[in-house]
């Protein structure tokens, strides 16, 4: 080793040294991290870049009322997509698409001119575009390669939301966006169960997307969604909002609802005016699909009487025997607090403070039941808190603070005055009563089951806590039906039953302040009192300046007319002679009809048939032939309801077999047509109109088989 | 007269050359066509390129080594001359490729005078600095600076900020090794990073588009510190090549069969980023002995430098050690996502001509250095 000037050299070339060997194990730690911590994702990405993916959307589950009528499907409908790379002339392909589907020509144009692989056409087109566009497609594809414009374009399905009733039950059902997302209602809160799984098709491709001979394909079929059954009874559901809809128009209300609930919990009916078409929800207010009933609070006023008076029986703060004094008028504090007309009652007992409604009998009540086991009865009936009801949005109770309150707010409080609730809790309050005291927690869902109809779980009634002895119930069911039968609540009876419920109105508070032209107008009731099967509430939120704004007076006939309908459609047999009281007149039945069977007739045909029988129809894909239907035949509906009928190639093609229909008095060619359509073959003889076939109508067959139709002229036959 | 052996050295030298160092370069040559030949697979022709341009390398190392290093000092001179003259004529008669000029074309061949630029620069900055008493002042350190800045000027604005980065690296091991107070340097270099961050940061906080960086060149150093921010631009490259280099795990996919390297997913794959197709194909054990074989030659290249006669001998070995060096870490870093994109190969292996002859020409002066390490005495 030779030496500069005294240098260490050696030192410098151990540095060199060491240097080279840091280099190479930072490279080496550096290549283990990758490849062997990282290894398994980085391998996963590795597949993830080859792989080409197609999306197969699931169809979103369907939800049917307790009776499994379907309140919202899905329905399949073409999509138009188009892969950019693969047009040759784009103006020309975005010129004709634009013509087909009332599309801008420019936007598209601009669309197309993207460099991607894939854009959406229009998604979800109508019956007619999808008819023009397949034709336009079948047109371009025998051109000649080089002139054929649409080679890129490509139809492909997607499932719809549908909504067979329309408005009926739509601020509960919500609504279920492009995507087949839920966005509001049932379709949101039950989303995980509904909405399914996609699945895809996958090729590997190389960089440029070029297909690779041998190459990994995978299927993965996607998961149709589950099948929400709601406690919901649709023909409940419809004579609420019959009577929501008449009630409006009649009390020029800004809205009422009419909620239904059984004795577990369970929404028969949730209807409220106005409403909505979730079929069409973009034409509507956002308002107006809000599902307010539950999700407002109102002032309950007299209604809350009931509360006051099972708080005070249960805790024996007063007893059926007791009496009050009623000039009309009480002072509490330095509170003056009056009843609503102004007279006395005398020297009432309970049960008639209850029927004559007397605020000043409920202060009294109010003040013996005491705060602390007021605000005790308040918390074990929920009715400051959500009921946790399965709908979002639910709002909560305004009650004052406990430790705030005064004596003077207790009185207020008494008779349903200073403290806020929603509809959905004081009717919920209400079933606890009628049910013998259990507070139940409201529910719209009842099973989920899997697309093929298996039950896979039971949403079961959910008992929240008890609240009132069975022995306060009937006391106070009994007191509640003295409302109906000779007090406040007269006009609510219905003839040969025996109901209970309370009146209520309430001034509205506007921007803070108690309005004194504004009200809410309320009924909550049950019955029949010796076995209560259904509670109702009814609620007509500003009735017009012109009419009566007495609970008693335009929401008691409504539930009459109601609970009356439902009776009678419940199959409740009356138990009281008739006694020609006032109440109860049966609205107009809407007339109902007989579902006919669609199945396996030409599509034309179907239509036909199905208008004869008093129903719209919707055909959900292009097939020539009906290959399913909703409802099935059979079924009850009210005139004018839409039915859906399948005619799609798939099914037919599901078990690799088509279903041959009937013929019956078709031309031979008609016969020819609809044969080939379902790709069968026919075999006729004779001449004239089909007489015959082998095999039946309804047999399952592969497809290409021949059908043998004999025609005879009807002149000939015997 | 000493009896002369082949290619007119003498016997006794010949015994003196480091064959550890030839065999370790000749298997990453072989790892280099074997890669080659499954990134471009099916095609031949890149592989029989590169094995005529091996040839043609070992050749040239041949006349390297047969010329007493100790003899060039006096052509140095002559040889700075000529790698100015090559670097300015590409500018002029060069071919563009990629967006820079680069290449001349001769034949049917493309040739690329910065690649032998480098060989020339270590020649000439080894003369230069060996010819100095000392390498101690300033004054020494911006001379020795002063020496590379034409060449490396002429790199850069091709451009090639890789390749003169690598004459800033060659200049730094030479320097370093000709005895410069490392005190002086860390404070030279030290504060030129410091001015490169501080420019770059600048250029970031104003938004100055294509100045001092191209625009590609500031996403390609955003693009590794988030390779993700880019995915298919500028991180693109990176991106595909990390998840080459992973999948391949311990044992590889087994040549031909990388589905990232076959696929066309790995951009400039028999070229900058063959090291994936090792990674991918050949797996972490095929990496691992392709960098142990950098590590073997690096470590040989280091002994002939400390074994060498003089400081000529010294600062040539040094030369070569440091540019390998900083081609290896440089381009393997950048195939991991550790180092920016800059389009430097991996010596022996990407696919290059003039790489692999500037390469072998540089193994030819280890080789001779080695070989004449002894003092004759006689």
């Amino acid at each position: 080793m030779y030496t500069v000037l005294g240098i260490n050299y050696r030192k410098r070339m151990l540095l060199l040294f060491v240097s080279s060997l840091l280099t190479c194990s930072l490279l080496i730690g550096r290549l283990a991290f990758i490849q062997l911590v990282r290894g398994e994702e980085l391998r996963r990405s590795a597949l993830a870049v080859r792989m080409h993916e197609i999306q197969v959307q699931p169809k979103r589950g369907k939800i049917l009322d307790r009776n499994g009528q379907p309140l919202a499907i899905s329905v399949n409908v073409d999509t138009v997509f188009a892969s950019p790379f693969m047009l040759k002339n784009k103006p020309a392909t975005a010129h004709l698409l634009a013509t087909l589907l009332s599309l801008d020509e420019e936007k598209l144009l601009a669309k197309l001119d993207q460099n991607v692989g894939f854009v959406y056409v229009k998604r979800k087109i109508s019956d007619t575009e999808s008819k023009a566009v397949r034709q336009a497609l079948k047109d371009d594809s025998q051109k000649p390669a080089d002139q054929r414009i649409l080679a890129g374009v490509e139809l492909t399905q997607e499932g719809q939301r549908f909504y067979p009733n329309k408005q009926l039950a739509a601020s509960v059902l919500g609504i279920a966006g492009i995507d087949n997302q839920g966005l509001e209602g049932l379709e949101v809160e039950y989303d995980e169960d509904l909405k399914g799984r996609p699945g895809f098709i996958a090729t590997e491709t190389d960089s440029r997307g070029r297909w690779i001979n041998g190459a990994a394909h995978q299927y993965q079929a996607p998961e149709d969604g589950n099948t929400l059954v709601t406690t919901l009874d649709a023909n409940v559901q419809l004579i609420a909002e019959r009577g929501v809809e008449q009630v409006r128009l009649a009390t020029e209300a800004k809205r009422v609802a009419i909620i239904v609930e059984d004795m577990k919990g369970g929404i028969l009916a949730f209807a409220q005016s106005p409403t909505f078409d979730p079929n069409h929800y973009t034409d509507y207010k956002a308002a107006d699909r809000r599902p307010w009933p539950l999700a407002d609070t109102l002032y309950p006023g007299s209604v809350f009487k009931m509360v006051t008076a099972a708080a005070a029986l249960n805790e024996g703060a007063v007893s059926p025997a007791d009496h009050f004094n009623d000039p009309g008028f009480i002072k509490v504090g330095d509170h003056t607090f009056h009843n609503w007309d102004n007279y006395g009652t005398g020297s009432p007992d309970l049960a008639t403070v209850i029927e004559k409604s007397s605020n000043v009998g409920f202060v009294q009540i109010g003040l013996r039941v005491g705060l602390d086991r007021f605000y005790k009865y308040i918390d074990a009936f929920s009715l400051d808190k959500p009921t946790g009801i399965d709908l979002p949005g639910e709002g909560r109770g305004l009650v004052p603070p406990r430790k705030s309150a005064t004596l003077v707010d207790l009185a207020a409080m008494s008779f349903g005055q200073t403290l806020t609730v929603t509809p959905i809790a004081m009717l919920n309050a209400a079933t606890a009563i009628a049910n013998g005291g259990e507070l139940m927690r409201p529910h719209f869902g009842m099973e989920v089951r899997n697309p093929d109809g298996q039950v896979l779980r039971k949403l079961e009634p959910d008992p929240v806590r008890p609240v009132l002895s069975r022995e306060t119930t009937t006391t106070l069911a009994a007191m509640l039906e003295n409302v109906i039968s000779r007090g406040t609540g007269k006009m609510a009876h219905v003839d040969g039953y025996r109901l209970a419920g309370k009146t209520g109105t309430a001034q509205k508070n506007v921007n803070g302040r108690v309005s004194s032209d504004k009200h809410t107008a309320a009924f909550v009731g049950f019955g029949p009192v010796d076995k209560p099967q259904i509670a109702v509430a009814i609620v007509i939120d500003e009735p017009g300046p012109s009419v009566p704004y007495y609970g008693g007076q335009i929401a008691a006939p409504v539930f009459g007319v109601v609970m009356g309908d439902l009776l009678r459609y419940l199959e409740i047999p009356p138990t009281e002679p008739k006694i020609g009281k006032p109440g109860g007149q049966p609205l107009p039945v809407e007339e109902m009809a007989e579902v006919p069977s669609l199945v396996n007739l030409p599509v034309d045909e179907a239509r036909r048939v199905a208008v004869d029988a008093g129903f719209q129809l919707r055909v959900d894909g292009a097939y020539p032939v009906v290959t399913g239907q909703v409802p099935p035949a059979g079924a009850r509906l009210p005139r004018g309801s839409t039915l859906i009928v399948e005619a799609t190639e798939e099914g037919t093609a599901l078990s690799g077999e088509v279903r041959v229909p009937d013929l019956t008095g078709k031309t031979l060619r008609e016969s020819a047509g609809i044969l080939a359509g379902m790709n069968l073959r026919l075999a006729p003889e004779g001449t004239g109109l089909a007489a015959g076939q082998d095999p039946a109508p309804g047999t399952l067959v592969a497809p290409g088989s021949s059908v043998r139709v004999t025609f005879r002229t009807p002149a000939a036959s015997p | 007269m000493r009896r002369r052996g082949w290619g007119g050295l003498e016997r006794r030298l010949l015994k003196n050359l480091d064959y550890i160092l030839i065999a370790v370069t000749l298997a990453i040559m072989i790892f280099g066509l074997v890669a080659i030949r499954s990134a471009t697979a099916p095609s031949l022709s890149y592989v029989k390129r590169q094995l005529v341009f091996t040839a043609i390398g070992w050749a040239a190392a041949a006349l390297v080594v047969s010329s007493d290093y100790s003899g060039w000092a006096r052509y140095s001179r002559l040889f700075y001359v000529v790698n100015l003259i090559m670097l300015v004529a590409v500018r002029f008669i060069g071919h563009e490729a990629l967006g820079a000029q680069r290449w001349i074309k001769i034949g049917g061949y493309q040739f690329q005078p910065s690649e032998f630029a480098k060989i020339l620069v270590i020649i000439t900055l080894a003369t230069s600095l060996s010819r100095r008493e000392r390498i101690i002042s300033w004054g020494d350190l911006f001379g020795a600076m002063a020496h590379i800045l034409p060449p490396l000027v002429l790199v850069l604005i091709q451009p090639d900020l890789g390749t003169s980065l690598v004459f800033v690296a060659i200049m730094i091991g030479m320097m370093f090794m000709a005895g410069a107070p490392v005190k002086k340097m860390l404070l030279l270099f030290g504060g030129g990073v410091a001015a490169a961050v501080s420019v770059v940061g600048a250029q970031l906080v104003f938004h100055l588009k294509d100045f001092p960086l191209k625009a590609y060149q500031l996403k390609r150093l955003i693009v590794l510190v988030n390779p993700e921010a880019d995915p298919t631009g500028a991180g693109y490259h990176v991106l595909q090549s990390k998840i080459a280099i992973g999948s391949g795990g311990a044992l590889g996919k087994g040549l031909f069969f990388g589905t990232q390297t076959q696929l066309s997913f790995l951009p400039e794959r028999h070229t900058d980023f063959i090291f994936s197709v090792v990674g991918e194909e050949l797996g972490f054990i095929g990496a691992i002995v392709l960098l142990l074989l950098f590590l073997i030659l690096l470590i040989r290249a280091v002994r002939v430098a400390s074994e060498s006669k003089d400081l000529y001998g010294t600062l040539l070995a040094t030369g070569v050690t440091s540019m390998i060096a900083f081609h290896l870490i440089i381009n393997i870093g950048m195939t991991m996502g550790i180092m920016p994109v800059t389009g430097i190969p991996l010596p022996f292996v990407s696919y290059s001509g003039s790489s692999l002859l500037s390469n072998t020409m540089g193994i030819g002066i280890l080789l001779n250095v080695y070989m004449r390490r002894q003092k004759i005495l006689f």
